[in-house]
């Protein structure tokens, strides 16, 4: 109404004819109206270029019309739009981790030894009994011996020590070192090179040092004698240096013995409930005990003790998150699972302050982790993982397995792996977080396999022994595991 | 001028599970749609509510804020939503791929 002009000025009067503009909308409500004055004409003329899309009957990407401002919009809101697209295809890529193809590891077999047949095993009962690498990864014991005795250890034991030639990448038989009894178990020190230490069947620790690559005359330390009441010794571990200076702090306080620069500490667990903390010096020939606990000794209930580990220190957790570092779990063959805190005030003291919910037959290993603190895992001869908090009586997850397990290693937090019996799979990969196996394809054999051990210097070597005396060492691409966000916080 | 939407649509469209592309006016009139028009007319009507809705629950929580971007994530689906004064955006990205 505003742009008339003189030949308007005297349509004041003008008899008019008011139009309904309802009448010229073809549209219902989908409309924009826009109106335009005919000068001098005085009608009203209604065009509706609104109707943009009624469903049926108009093809939206026909429509030839940019409404005003939509350019603009889009300018400003395709980039956000195509971030979030990116982000999402992130997200995929990380989820397809979980399907089947692609994302199987497949582990390569660098080499299999087969121990029953040849490299000098004599009358020996070829199962393998445990195996352990040496810090570098570039050694590897094996124990053989007979895996069940009906009364007492008749048979002689044999560790074959495995040197790595690099240039053709495989490990060559370098020695032997015999003992009367078999060779329950046995490890190499952590950070020692050449250093190990086993333990028979009839309760004796040795200490090694291999560091000639040959075992000179005297270099083998023994435990005093009737150490775990001559039986077996079902465990050892080496204290990492933290643990050692606790333990040998401990050996001053109380019994005001001195400790050389050199001194290591290594633990032995035996069937007879006990557990005992060595003070051990290869060079200085020292291999004094520190502590023997009795383990359940208040209840005159001395458990046959199958594994145990000691806390890992976290020196660099937040207040919030830090858990005592004077720790320890004990496994039965009665499936309980003692909490223990060091002591060492005196003799043969129980350590024990709780019993968690244990499962319901022998716990056949466990094992902190090194991510999380106070989180171990744990494993049992009826085929259940589960993974406990020290400050929770109860497990937080109890995985059941559809298949037998014998024993296991701490792949890379929250990955474990685990040796199996009875089925063509040696060996499986689970995720302790998630509970479920990874899809990890070529740790494949036919015997029960009985120890494993993994190496992580550089790549991820893993060795497992089996029933039938062969040895397979596997190397596996971890990082091409993929893990969630959550599992990494695990 | 219609080429710049139609690639920047097309650019949209491109990208890996994207189902389809919806321009909805002020109205919740779909006004530009890679869909067939049923299908652009219920996302239009649905998802224009949707933002409403929730335009308003950022307002109320502060009156100084205002939503940017919606994601809606379904078994199947993803419907990313940018709204803008007077027009939104909607992509659906097919995540079951």
């Amino acid at each position: 109404m505003s742009g008339l002009s003189g030949y308007d000025s005297e349509a004041v009067g003008f008899d008019s004819v008011t139009q309904d503009k309802s009448s010229l909308v073809s549209n219902s409500a989908q409309t924009t109206e826009f109106s335009e004055q005919g000068i001098g004409t005085q009608t009203t003329m209604s065009k509706d270029e609104g109707c943009v899309v009624k469903p049926g009957d108009v093809n939206c990407n026909e429509e030839p019309e940019i409404p005003l401002g939509l350019n603009e919009f889009l300018r400003k809101v395709a980039p956000a739009m195509l971030e979030q697209l990116e982000q999402n295809d992130r997200e995929y890529l990380n989820d397809s981790s979980d399907s089947d193809e692609e994302d199987v590891v497949t582990a390569k077999l660098l080499q299999e030894i087969k121990l029953k047949h040849g490299v000098g095993c004599g009358d020996h009962d070829t199962s393998i009994l445990g195996v352990t690498w040496s810090s570098a990864g570039n050694s590897l014991a094996v124990s053989i011996g007979a895996m069940q005795h009906e009364t007492w250890c008749q048979n002689s034991g044999l560790i074959k020590v495995f040197m790595l030639k690099r240039s053709e990448e495989r490990f060559v038989h370098a020695m032997d070192v015999t003992e009367k009894d078999c060779v329950s178990v046995l490890k190499y020190h952590p950070k020692v090179a050449a250093l190990i230490a086993y333990g028979t069947t009839s309760g004796e620790i040795v200490l090694c040092n291999l560091r000639n690559g040959s075992l000179d005359e005297g270099t083998q330390l023994a435990s005093p004698s009737g150490c775990h009441g001559s039986r077996r010794v079902s465990a050892l571990q080496w204290a990492d240096a933290p643990l050692a200076n606790t333990f040998l702090l401990m050996q001053i306080t109380y019994k005001g013995k001195r400790r050389g620069a050199a001194d290591q500490v290594l633990f032995s667990a035996g069937c007879d409930g006990t557990l005992n903390a060595w003070q051990v010096n290869a060079d200085q020939k020292v291999f004094e005990n520190i502590v023997c606990y009795n383990i359940n000794g208040d209840q005159n209930l001395a458990p046959d003790i199958t594994c145990f580990d000691f806390i890992a220190s976290y020196p660099l957790r937040p207040a919030d998150e830090k858990v005592p570092d004077d720790v320890f779990v004990v496994g039965t063959k009665t499936g309980k699972i003692f909490l223990c805190k060091i002591k060492g005030d005196k003799e043969e003291v129980d350590p024990v302050y709780d019993v968690l919910e244990g499962h319901a037959t022998c716990v056949l290993d466990l094992a902190f982790s090194i991510q999380r603190p106070g989180i171990f895992v744990s494993i049992s001869m009826d085929s259940e993982l589960r993974v406990y908090d020290i400050n929770q009586g109860s497990p937080l997850k109890i995985v059941c397995l559809d298949i037998p397990v014998s024993c296991m290693s701490w792949l890379s937090p929250p990955c474990v792996v685990l040796g199996l019996v009875g089925c063509e799979e040696s060996l499986r990969v689970y995720n302790v977080n998630s509970g479920r196996a990874l899809p990890v394809k070529g740790m494949t054999g036919c015997g029960d396999v009985t120890c494993v051990a993994v190496n992580k210097f550089g790549s991820s070597r893993i060795a497992a022994g089996d029933s039938e005396g062969n040895l397979r060492i596997w190397e596996l691409p971890t990082r091409r595991i993929k893990l969630s966000d959550d599992d990494l916080d695990f | 001028m219609a080429t710049e939407v139609e690639e920047t649509i097309k650019r949209i469209q491109a990208h890996k599970g994207v189902m389809g592309v919806v321009i909805v006016n002020h109205e919740g009139i779909p006004i530009k749609s890679s869909l067939d028009n049923a299908t652009s007319v219920l996302y239009a009507g649905l998802l224009g509510q949707l933002t409403e809705k929730a335009r308003n629950v950022v307002r109320e929580m502060d009156s100084t804020n205002e939503l940017s971007f919606l994601r809606v994530r379904s078994r199947r689906h993803e419907i990313l939503i940018a709204p803008d004064r007077d027009f939104i955006l909607i992509v659906i990205q097919n995540t079951s791929d």
